[in-house]
């Protein structure tokens, strides 16, 4: 189909039906020289460049600049980052399909790297890659024509490319089909993407790139728009009530997935991919992986901060990845009406009174050995084992052994102070130090004498049992 | 004929003169293991013989030394076939005026091309070093150079570059071999990273981007080298570059 309309255009004077075979034989496109010349526009995450107007290909001018500067990652943590177009993520381009593109790579003279950019949207040799490797100081041009509609990811592909992506160059190219896009009101450029640093999430200063963590894809930050923080407050995204929105989605990476959510609200179509046709309705959650992209529309119905998330929860409130979009308008108690009552929960009949003391005191409690041993395995998987391991050997570097273990087994007073009161700091287990935190246990002084009984009594641990006298001898002694 | 030895000689006393003669270290025989594959397969480990390289980069003053004696070398005289629009652009004119010799006498000389860089290492009877010499000397894969080189790239370069005689030594006494500036090297254009290869299987020096990289490399999880390696083959012979300079080599004789 893609192919039709070009032909038409090149053989207006000509029958219908000669068209037609000249296109199942033969690829043409009108000769570039010919196209009108526009110069792409560019914008910033989150702006949009506006919707194509015309109905027929263009030669499209693109300038795009690398450079290398260093800028805020969070609030008072610095970052060395590469980018396209100053920015993270890159400018979003916007061609129509069948257009021309007369790419244009500029390299900052300040730049310590080269720099090059592979465009998904490109049908050619490294998406353009290999055309457009540039050292600093330097310019490059190719040019592409676009092929395929859809929403396409591009990036930096030097060597090693990894580090690249993870300082920052990528960005989205939208390839609007011949019909156009179905119009919007308001539309939205949002790029997900992770970042290593040497300190830990938050920890302030200039923070180098983690080339470990990289490896072992465990970044320290998973952000919207190359930043904490970069859509949230003054920053947010805002719609009103009855608009239709639509959000660009990419995910330039390195390493992770995203799982796009947005809270409070349901996607009414999903362009799973970044393709051209919308493959599912109602769509909570979508997954976009490294290098591409999706298309999401909903209609918003009522006002509220509806937040952007990576549903991998931890990334949205430990990492950075939550953005916020802000919707005024009229409330709509037919959809949803807020909190109208808050009071006590009561339960039925008289159990709410009598429960917890009979229920304490009817509490099983290990009096033999044999009881203690059995009790003791129970409360040991609970509450133990997943931080020291089912065989008790623990993690190395994190947690220690209880497995013949010489700290445990040299004090049994020490011990029990550490279930119930806790212990952090440098501790040396067979011979390896320790430096981390065990919560104190909220056992009964039963419980602590079984699962001690059983511990020192398991893992090629042999020593005598723990009785509920010395448990609580040892708590009142604290 | 004679009389243009003379004159030479005399040049090169009277060159010789003026500057404190950049020191010439011993870097002793060893095996030095390429980072890339040649593209025969295994990477082997090569050997390294004894040559002798300057503890420093080329200052701006040994370099504006150079030029007071090789006008053909000065910007206004060089041809474009051997130097960018931007060589020895930090400089207002041909050679150094008293204020820039103050403040960047000795700093390493940059936006200085392939040609040039040889051109002067030629004039003191030496040479660029070659890719597996500079990298043996530079001890390039202690990882304490590693993380050196990491942060380099993670850091903005001032405007200004430090006084070589003030930049850390390395091993073998070497100075600032690592996370200053870069270096050209005589076959900085030896080892293809092409600018793009992750669909072309069929050639085998290529595959260094994406995963294929990491079949050609000894160890791709070094970004440090592996940077180093994709910048030289982003170079041309008339290059010039903010951040790249030079140091010269010599056999040991």
């Amino acid at each position: 189909m893609r192919l039709l309309i070009p032909i038409c255009i090149l053989l207006t004077t000509l029958s219908c039906n000669e068209s037609h075979e000249k296109k199942k034989t033969k690829v043409a496109w009108p000769d570039p020289n010919t196209l009108p010349v526009e110069v792409a526009e560019l914008t910033k995450a989150p702006n949009v460049p506006a919707p194509i107007k015309r109905s027929h290909p263009a030669k499209v001018v693109v300038n795009l600049e690398t450079r290398e500067f260093n800028a805020e990652l969070a609030d008072g943590v610095e970052y060395t980052f590469w980018t396209f177009g100053d920015s993270v993520p890159g400018p979003m381009i916007r061609i129509r399909e069948g257009d021309y593109v007369e790419f244009h790579l500029n390299n900052h003279p300040t730049s310590k790297m080269p720099h090059n950019i592979d465009l998904h949207a490109v049908t050619g040799q490294g998406g353009g890659a290999e055309g457009s490797f540039t050292a600093p100081g330097k310019t490059s041009t190719f040019n592409f024509r676009a092929l395929n509609p859809g929403l396409y990811v591009y990036h930096c592909a030097t060597a090693p490319v990894g580090m690249h992506i993870a300082n920052g160059m990528y960005g989205l190219i939208l390839v609007e089909p011949e019909e156009g896009m179905t119009p919007v009101d308001k539309e939205f450029y949002v790029v997900q993407s992770e970042f290593y640093t040497e300190g830990k999430f938050g920890e302030k200063g200039i923070q180098a790139f983690a080339m470990e963590k990289a490896l072992e894809e465990n970044p320290d930050y998973v952000v919207f728009n190359g930043r904490v923080g970069s859509l949230v407050e003054e920053n947010a995204l805002r719609a009103e009530v009855g608009d239709n929105v639509r959000i660009y989605f990419g995910v330039g990476g390195p390493n992770l997935q995203s799982n796009f959510h947005v809270i409070g609200e349901i996607f009414d179509k999903v362009y799973q991919e970044g393709g051209t046709a919308f493959a599912q309705k109602n769509v909570q959650t979508t997954v976009v992986p490294p290098g591409g992209s999706t298309i999401v529309e909903f209609k918003i119905d009522v006002p509220g901060t509806f937040i952007l998330v990576d549903h991998a929860i931890f990334r949205a409130f430990n990492k950075g990845a939550i953005g916020q979009l802000v919707v005024k308008g009229e409330e709509n108690h037919d959809i949803y009406t807020g909190k109208t009552y808050e009071g006590i929960y009561m339960l039925e009949g008289s159990s709410v009174q009598s429960m917890p003391k009979q229920g304490a005191k009817k509490k099983f409690v290990a009096k033999t050995f044999e009881e203690k041993m059995a009790r003791g395995k129970t409360v040991y998987k609970r509450n133990c084992a997943a931080c020291h391991q089912g065989d008790g050997q623990g993690l190395k570097g994190a947690f220690p052994p209880l497995a013949k273990s010489d700290f445990l087994m040299a004090n049994k007073e020490r011990s029990i102070k550490v279930i119930t009161e806790g212990l952090s700091g440098k501790i040396t287990v067979n011979g390896v130090e320790y430096d981390s935190v065990m919560p104190a246990m909220s056992l009964d002084s039963s419980d602590v004498a079984s699962v001690l009984t059983f511990i020192r009594n398991s893992f090629g641990n042999k020593g005598d049992e723990v009785t509920v006298e010395e448990v609580e001898k040892t708590k009142r002694e604290n | 004929m004679k009389e243009l030895c003379f004159l030479f000689t005399i040049l090169i006393l009277a060159w010789g003169k003026d500057t404190q003669a950049a020191s010439f270290l011993l870097i002793p025989d060893g095996e030095h293991t390429p980072f890339l594959s040649d593209g025969s397969g295994e990477i082997r480990p090569v050997r390294v013989r004894s040559f002798k390289l300057q503890e420093t980069p080329v200052t701006n003053k040994e370099f504006n030394d150079f030029l007071s004696v090789h006008d053909r070398w000065r910007k206004s005289r060089a041809l474009s076939l051997f130097v960018d629009e931007n060589y020895l652009i930090h400089w207002k004119g041909d050679l150094l005026s008293e204020e820039e010799e103050q403040r960047l006498g000795k700093s390493p000389v940059v936006n200085v091309s392939w040609f040039a860089a040889k051109a002067y290492c030629q004039s003191v009877g030496g040479r660029l070093a070659r890719i597996d010499e500079w990298e043996y000397a530079s001890d390039a894969d202690n990882p304490l150079n590693v993380k050196t080189i990491l942060h380099w790239y993670g850091s903005i370069a001032g405007d200004e570059l430090a006084a070589v005689d003030g930049l850390a030594q390395g091993k073998y006494g070497l100075r600032g071999m690592h996370g200053h500036i870069w270096e050209w090297v005589d076959d900085y254009n030896s080892v293809l990273i092409t600018q793009d290869s992750r669909n072309a299987p069929g050639d085998k020096l290529e595959g260094l981007f994406c995963g294929g990289g990491s079949l050609k490399s000894k160890d791709a999880t070094n970004y440090a080298s592996f940077m180093r390696h994709a910048f030289r083959s982003g170079l041309s012979s008339k290059y010039t570059n903010q951040l790249l300079g030079f140091r010269c080599a010599k056999d040991k004789k």
